[in-house]
């Protein structure tokens, strides 16, 4: 099924005409002048993070050494861009490695699973006297489209690790990710069960109840806000009312992977990372700034024993995933628009351990870029023979984050204010020119 | 490498004592009617603006101001029937004795302090810790335990006997910087910790100050005996020193802004000798620090706010009022108690924080009550006290379960460093709060303690209507919400039996804004 995205707009008004009933005519009125709004401007841009929790092997994934003892036993594939070569089991990702801009060159001090997860995710090292937000938080605060109704930023299965670098920091609880969990392990062979807490009103609250309930919550609402119209009650109404578009909305939908065929949810792979990947597809079009999924449910690429078989396994995933994203954000023109960051919280070392486990290793490693403001079917830096060292093209984590910033449109020194009126900067570091548009 | 970019820092005192006393003014005379004299400040610094304060709250308001304020939940609904029926001219005042002379007060203010002392990001594993924590402190709140002596304590804490304060120190890993950091901006409402990386131009304080700050933390080691009850303790030992940043010079500990090194410890304690020094009415910081968060608890933000960036660069909004209450603390031997006595006693703290006439006063001038965001545990515990009627679920839940809920609770609201000028939460938050566990308990009529417990023929709708308002505003509803709310439980062509349209009239109640903030 194709979706244009003027499809989705008259589903927005649809349902914001759904809604109007409940919250008043001005609101309705609201509704449409948004929507038409999103119409003309139509600039919004995405941000996909794909975050690989443990963290992932370069050597058996984007930065092969075959040459080399520590290489290992998987096997290099050609790409679509000469000269380019990635593991065998990303056969799809090659195929689109026009898309990809790898950066092979990335260093940073944190070896710690999670102090390297808040190094990665926040460009800062743990426990200054500064809360940094993730990125995430950041980037969709810079990228929202304050009229839209859906949440500015969404995290697919998370994962119970490093809860902490997913914070919003200083920024505040009102640019925190929207957690979509996976509902219990699911059945043999069915595709994973995604979905967000407390979307739904209690069972015994019908859509006709609730609406009568908003009726009367609104007009409490208003008499308290005009006699105490104080930045704390406004603020609280603000938050009340974007979680009410949002439940009135076709947000919700863009949740609810059973509208799609089974052959597109095969596509994408059964898992969560797949499912996940879905699902940031459907928030992509519904005008999402920032989805992050996550690959590694607890420390899944963390592989200290039996490194080949298990990374085959995540890649598996990884590629059906990733790829058709790609695909389908192309075929929707959204693919350009959209910017994808595939990191984790550092690599492996190229040694390969007693175990046939591969180590933490966070001097030399790689990330890779992909979609809108990136110059793709390259690798930027280079690694040793051996792979223990960068010897081209060295960047540490805020040159990486300054990198996305810039591919987004976003400029990375633009400042947000901390505690106590400090201003910072969303990425300190040099972005990579050679990698962006 | 370190990016910190510090732009604030610390001047000394703004104001000395001397320019608030007048001509010829006795001690005595200056301390004799401290809450008068807070409102004189208070109003003296109207006029330039003309500025006329708003009147007097109603009883109703006032009565859930004191009790979230000093007992950290809502009243109970026959304690504020009573109140508001009450004909005496001083029931304020006895409702503020008792409230303040009350365990829940020593509880709401461990809770309050908890919360100053964990760090933001502190995990969830601590929770047996935390808890050993709120324990210390309760009890130091119950014995009203003078302010100094209260840090004082907690400052040279370790051993089995005063486990408590351990977790303040094991959640920064003993790490001599974040103590030096954490501890000035509680006790001295200072961010020292800008002179780690750098000297400020401005400032009288160094790179040297907070260093030699942090010595004092030098040598602290988790103990090795095994407590029981889950808790961990602290001592310190001879031995580990901390050093100049990329340099080998051991720093000796000093006090900041201080030439001469303090006096020798007999047994080289650097956490006691800290103590003396920090928690002194001699510290210039540290009575004014603990006022202003006294002052910022009751009228919801700080005379310098936020409470812990006192420095030149952010000035007090009232600079002789904030002088005036560090000193009378020191007059009261640092008797925190009497120090909310004496401000839940001032004009400024009884008026009402509704808009008169559409003008809405600068929250820093206190010429209307602020209201603030309620925290999470004064959320739920009012919630749990009124409307779930002290159960979650008629099918007796066990306090086991209760208390996992309520840990739930807090969890998923958790806004560390939120001000009550702020509402912290985000479109998460608010689903949970709207679809949520807690909501449901209050809401399905089947288990929702207050709805059941209004099923009794002999109410009135108009009276079930005026209980919810008790429960869960404290305050009776309005004749147009009467009629409102009416209208919904007699509307003919909804099928719902009443009980649940009870259940839709407190689903409303709770969710409104009004439920959220302390009036």
């Amino acid at each position: 099924m194709f979706q244009t995205p003027v499809f989705n707009r008259r589903q927005a008004i649809a349902a914001a005409v759904s809604i109007g009933g409940s919250l008043g005519m001005s609101d309705l009125l609201q509704s449409i002048t948004a929507v038409a709004g999103e119409a003309s401007e139509n600039d919004q841009r995405h941000c996909v993070l794909l975050w690989m929790s443990g963290g992932p092997s370069q050597i058996d994934t984007f930065d092969m050494k075959p040459a080399h003892k520590n290489g290992g036993s998987i096997k290099e594939i050609a790409t679509a861009v000469p000269g380019l070569r990635f593991s065998e089991h990303l056969p799809q990702l090659a195929r689109q490695a026009d898309q990809l801009a790898i950066l092979r060159g990335m260093a940073t001090k944190e070896g710690d699973h999670q102090r390297g997860t808040t190094v990665m995710r926040t460009g800062h090292i743990a426990g200054g006297p500064v809360r940094y937000p993730a990125i995430g938080c950041s980037l969709s605060k810079s990228l929202r489209n304050p009229d839209s109704k859906l949440p500015h930023y969404v995290t697919v299965a998370p994962g119970p690790f490093a809860r902490g670098s997913l914070s919003p920091g200083f920024l505040g609880p009102k640019f925190a990710a929207t957690s979509v969990s996976v509902s219990g392990p699911p059945a043999a062979g069915n595709f994973a069960q995604l979905r967000v807490d407390h979307l739904q009103p209690h069972g015994f609250v019908g859509p006709e109840r609730f609406e009568s309930r908003l009726a009367l919550w609104e007009s409490m609402q208003a008499a308290y806000l005009k006699t105490r119209n104080a930045p704390n009650t406004i603020a609280q109404d603000t938050v009340y009312r974007s979680a009410i578009d949002m439940l009135g909305s076709n947000a919700k939908d863009a949740f609810d992977l059973s509208a799609e065929s089974d052959t597109v949810r095969e596509a994408y792979g059964r898992g969560t990372f797949g499912q996940g990947c879905l699902m940031a597809r459907r928030l992509i079009e519904r005008g999402v700034p920032l989805v992050e999924v996550t690959l590694g449910d607890g420390l899944g690429w963390d592989t200290h024993a039996n490194n080949f078989e298990q990374v085959q396994r995540l890649c598996q995933q990884l590629d059906a995933g990733w790829s058709t994203l790609m695909t389908e954000l192309a075929d929707r023109g959204l693919l350009e628009k959209t910017t994808i960051l595939w990191a984790g919280e550092f690599g492996r070392t190229p040694a390969i351990n007693s175990n046939g486990g591969r180590d933490h290793f966070p001097q030399a490693f790689s990330c890779v870029l992909a979609g809108g403001g990136v110059a793709g079917g390259q690798a930027f830096g280079a690694t040793s023979t051996d792979g223990m060292e960068v010897v081209d093209g060295k960047i540490d984590q805020q040159d990486l984050l300054a990198t996305l910033c810039k591919a987004l449109g976003v400029d990375p020194t633009s400042e947000n204010i901390a505690e106590g009126g400090r201003p910072i900067a969303i990425a300190e570091g040099n972005p990579v020119e050679q990698v962006l548009l | 490498m370190m990016r910190i970019v510090c732009i604030l820092f610390v001047l000394p005192l703004f104001v000395s004592i001397g320019a608030v006393a007048r001509c010829g003014e006795t001690t005595g005379d200056r301390f004799a009617s401290p809450s008068d004299r807070v409102d004189q400040y208070l109003s003296a610094s109207w006029q330039e603006t003309a500025t006329r304060p708003s009147p007097r709250s109603g009883d109703a308001e006032f009565c859930r101001r004191a009790w979230l304020d000093l007992a950290g939940v809502a009243p109970p609904v026959w304690q504020l029937r009573r109140f508001l029926a009450d004909p005496s001219g001083d029931k304020r005042k006895q409702l503020i004795e008792s409230l303040l002379s009350s365990s829940r007060f020593a509880t709401h203010m461990a809770h309050r302090w908890n919360a100053f002392l964990l760090p933001a990001e502190s995990s969830d594993d601590r929770q047996g810790d935390a808890a050993a924590l709120h324990a210390w402190l309760r009890q130091q709140f119950l014995n009203n335990t003078p302010y100094d002596h209260l840090v004082g304590g907690f400052l040279t804490a370790g051993g089995k006997s005063d486990q408590g304060p351990a977790i303040f120190y094991t959640s920064r890993n003993l790490e001599p910087v974040k103590l030096a950091a954490a501890t000035s901006r509680l006790f001295m409402g200072v961010q020292l910790e800008c002179a780690q990386c750098h000297d400020h131009p401005f400032a009288s304080w160094t790179q040297d100050d907070f260093w030699s700050f942090a010595a004092f933390f030098a040598q602290l080691q988790l103990s090795d005996s095994n407590l029981r009850g889950g808790g961990q303790a602290i001592e310190d030992r001879s031995g580990a020193e901390v050093t100049f940043p990329e340099s080998e010079r051991v720093m000796a500990p000093r006090y900041p802004g201080v030439t001469s090194p303090p006096e020798a410890d007999p047994t080289d304690f650097r956490r006691r000798q800290l103590t003396i020094w920090l928690a002194s009415r001699n510290n210039p910081y540290f009575a004014r620090a603990a006022a202003n968060r006294v002052w910022a608890h009751l009228f919801g933000r700080g005379l310098v706010d936020p409470v812990d960036a006192m420095d030149s660069s952010n000035p007090p909004s009232h600079p002789e009022l904030l002088q005036y209450l560090a000193d009378y603390l020191v007059e009261q031997r640092f008797d925190l108690r009497e120090l909310y006595r004496m401000l839940t006693s001032t004009q400024a703290y009884h008026r009402t924080s509704a808009i008169v006439d559409g003008q809405r006063h600068p929250p820093d001038s206190f010429a209307a009550m602020n209201v603030k965001t309620l925290s999470a545990s004064q959320y739920f515990d009012s919630l749990h006290q009124n409307v779930l009627l002290g159960r979650l679920n008629a099918s007796a839940d066990s306090p086991q379960v209760e208390q996992a809920v309520r840990d739930e609770f807090l969890r998923r609201m958790k806004a560390p460093d939120a001000s009550p000028s702020d509402y912290p939460h985000g479109v998460v938050q608010v689903l949970g709060m709207m679809n949520g566990p807690e909501m449901l308990a209050a809401t399905a009529e089947a288990q929702s303690g207050l709805i059941a417990s209004m099923d009794a023929p002999f109410f009135s709708d108009t009276e079930r209507i005026e209980t919810l308002f008790l429960a869960c505003l404290s305050r009776p509803p309005s004749d147009s919400e009467l009629e409102m709310f009416l209208a919904h439980l007699n509307d003919a062509s909804a099928e719902q039996p009443s009980a649940a349209r009870l259940s839709d009239l407190t689903w409303i109640l709770l969710n409104t804004a009004e439920c959220f903030v302390c009036p």
